[in-house]
């Protein structure tokens, strides 16, 4: 049995070929996280830091709270503030002509500042590392973030790729996208002369790929490496060169039960429902709304969601009721699990061992013959709280 | 409050269409047509059967079939679930099909019922019986151990035959209604070979097995019948069929081959010394209860493998990374920014 698994996909399912902008929300909702008291009808300005993690992304009026759902399935209480459509900054920087010219030191800082404390811990972590890869890979079938990132804003991507190798100092840079992304490649090649430092390589469309662990074994690294995605340089970016928060979100709309699947880049905070309304065409009535993803994502209702950092993808699909069976003992599941794990002897005997090292990939349950939800046998359901 | 995230299937399937058992289930058409000619029209046309006699041999798998989906229906009308698809109609075509012609198709009908019906209440105990094998071993006790019933049909009997190799290649041989020939078992074979879920490792290793041993005793013991033995159509027949059962046979890589090499060996044996037709369904029998022994041995065994490793690696890296010391802020902060 082949460790990599091309999904079977729906090839109808075509993307838009431009990213759709929605920047002027009437309301953005952005969550509380800490128990302090904010009040209303306070004039805010753009990027104003309210609290440690409350950075507006427009500027506007505190009207209120709201209950809204996240991404993650919880319902937060969150901050309503009434667009202006002023755009009034809180602080204006200069642009930093050059990125090359900050050291690593001060890279982390600000990414700090920003509140980008995974990025810098990463980036610290791998900071002896000598080759950088560009991970412009995506795993979940109909979504491509990190492609149109790629695609759209390759100039960007590939020059905060060249300040990021000289900044950590770095050597050697690879690409890394598949070989069935025409577009993404068109555009690649179109710039790379610019950076002859950096060599594309094409990888098949295998499914989990893109994670960093079985990339690297893929192409066989074994140096120590520092694994960067487009969306995150996009990140360093707005940080560094431009000095600003990322305060747009970039996702995908997709699904067999809408006319128009598109990317779009959205405030963040912003409402959900607003942008379907505006922007998708439903084909179905009958549907089901997939966050992030129809792999590894769970089945939420738009109405209330709101557009956070953590949002990557919104799938609406066909609804298709399937029938559970009785397992059959064929083995696929354990023979097609990535990292090792036993679902059929888990099935049968619920020892957690059997699954310990699950990745929540939801192989296992693609692959039963009789539409067993082994993710839901394995993982349960996660989230649910008293 | 916290909305109870339903982490529902993944959208997307292997197989959404179910073909699986449409695979198997087409491939049988050619050797029940067979067997409806070699049974059927080829005796009628020797008037050595009569023209009622001539639908014998379809009476046997429509009954095996029929009979099957009133189990599954007495199940489900007891049980009051939602309707479980189950394999019962298959099993009941398999086991007709192997069946002697001569065979009372009343008797089949009724012991087809209940058998099944008994077997699929231990089901859901302990011990699992193999539904297909234990109800064959059922049918091998009442038609050759008690009853006797030849498996030679209506122009066997009364005539001298004498099959050549490509005779017996072909399916004009002695044995099961519909399970003769071997040209069309091959043909299944390959059709099936390009099955997902089909267990095509057991028949090859199985069918190379039995192959091995009787090559081994024509060696030692020179007897000329060497093809005649290794073209038997029975084996064959439940080599493809029988030992693939996905419910009762392994599911680990290693535990298929210790099955197959197993029930290769034991059929060896059987066959040349016990029962030619229905050798291989004991040795099948036998081995089946030992499956989940199998199983669990194979997998300690493929525990060692590089997939068990490659996880130790990947648990490993993702706690040096809990452990990676995290960037702090220096104190004294850079006025250049």
């Amino acid at each position: 049995m082949k460790r990599y698994l091309t999904l079977k996909k729906d090839f109808n399912i075509k993307l838009q070929s431009e990213i759709t902008k929605y920047l002027t929300p009437k309301y953005i909702y952005l969550p509380i996280e800490s128990e302090d008291e904010i009040h209303s009808n306070i004039m805010v300005k753009k990027e104003e830091k309210i609290s440690t993690n409350l950075i507006p992304p427009v500027s506007g009026k505190i009207v209120g709270m709201k209950y809204c759902l996240t991404e993650k399935g919880k319902v937060t209480k969150c901050l309503t503030i009434l667009n202006d459509y002023k755009e009034t900054m809180f602080e204006r920087h200069s642009i930093r002509k050059k990125m090359t010219k900050v050291s690593l030191e001060e890279m982390l800082i600000e990414l700090k500042e920003f509140h980008y404390n995974d990025l810098a811990d990463k980036i610290f972590e791998k900071k002896e590392a000598k080759i950088l890869l560009l991970n412009g890979l995506e795993d979940e079938p109909y979504v491509a973030n990190e492609i149109f990132i790629g695609k759209e804003y390759t100039n960007m991507v590939l020059e905060t790729l060249d300040a990021l190798k000289d900044i950590v100092g770095i050597k050697t840079v690879k690409i890394i996208i598949k070989n069935n992304d025409r577009e993404g490649i068109e555009a690649y090649t179109n710039f790379l002369g610019t950076y002859p430092d950096m060599e594309l390589i094409y990888v098949p469309d295998y499914y989990l790929i893109g994670n960093n662990d079985f990339l690297k074994e893929y192409l066989h690294i074994k140096e120590s490496n520092l694994i960067i995605r487009p969306s995150e340089l996009r990140i360093i970016y707005n940080t560094i060169k431009r000095r600003r928060y990322t305060t747009e979100s970039i996702f995908t709309i997709s699904g067999n039960a809408i006319k128009n699947p598109q990317i779009i880049e959205a405030k963040i905070g912003s409402p959900l429902n607003e942008i379907m309304e505006q922007y998708i065409h439903l084909e179905e009535k009958d549907f089901l709304i997939y966050v992030n993803g129809i792999m590894k994502g769970s089945n939420l209702e738009y109405e209330n969601l709101i557009v956070t950092p953590e949002l990557k993808s919104l799938l609406i699909m066909k609804n298709i009721p399937i029938k559970e069976n009785d397992c059959i003992n064929c083995g696929k599941c354990y023979q097609v699990c990535p990292v090792g794990c036993n679902p059929r002897a888990y099935l049968k005997n619920h020892k957690k061992r059997e699954v310990e090292s699950c990745i929540d990939c939801s192989l296992c349950t693609y692959i039963c013959p009789s539409f067993i939800n082994l993710r839901k046998v394995i993982n349960g359901d996660k989230n649910e709280q008293n | 409050m916290v909305i109870k995230m339903n982490k529902t299937r993944p959208y997307l399937h292997y197989d959404l269409e179910n073909s699986h058992y449409f695979h198997l289930g087409i491939v049988l058409l050619p050797l029940i047509i067979y067997g409806c000619y070699k049974n059927g029209l080829l005796p009628l046309l020797n008037n050595d059967i009569s023209i009622f006699e001539f639908v014998r041999p379809l009476l046997f798998p429509i009954i095996g079939f029929g009979v099957g989906l009133l189990v599954d229906y007495v199940i489900w009308w007891n049980s009051k679930e939602e309707t479980i698809f189950n394999n019962t109609p298959y099993y009941g075509v398999l086991i007709t099909m192997t069946l002697p012609i001569h065979a009372n198709i009343f008797v089949v009908a009724i012991l087809l019922f209940f058998s099944f019906l008994l077997l699929n209440k231990i089901k859901k105990s302990k011990w699992k019986p193999s539904l297909l094998f234990t109800t064959r071993m059922i049918f091998f006790l009442i038609f050759s151990l008690i009853a006797h019933v030849s498996f030679k049909n209506a122009t066997e009997q009364t005539n001298m035959v004498l099959y050549s190799l490509l005779d017996v290649f072909f399916g004009r041989n002695i044995g099961g209604i519909h399970s003769t020939s071997i040209f069309w078992m091959l043909f299944a074979f390959f059709i099936l070979w390009f099955d997902f879920y089909y267990k095509k490792e057991i028949p090859l290793i199985l069918i190379i097995t039995f192959i091995c041993f009787s090559f081994l005793f024509e060696f030692i013991f020179p007897t000329g019948n060497f093809l005649k033995a290794i073209l038997n159509p029975s084996v064959w027949f439940a080599a493809i069929f029988y030992a693939t059962d996905s419910t009762s046979s392994p599911y680990t890589e290693s535990g298929k081959i210790i099955y197959a090499v197993s029930i290769g060996i034991l059929c060896f044996f059987i066959t040349r010394w016990f029962s030619e037709q229905e050798g291989i369904y004991i040795s099948i029998f036998i081995i089946s209860l030992l499956v989940n022994f199998i199983d669990s041995f194979a997998y300690k065994l493929e525990k060692k493998n590089k997939k068990f490793c490659r996880f130790l690696i990947l648990k490993k890296e993702n706690f040096i990374k809990q452990e990676a010391k995290k960037f702090e802020i220096p104190k004294l902060k850079k006025e250049s920014l």
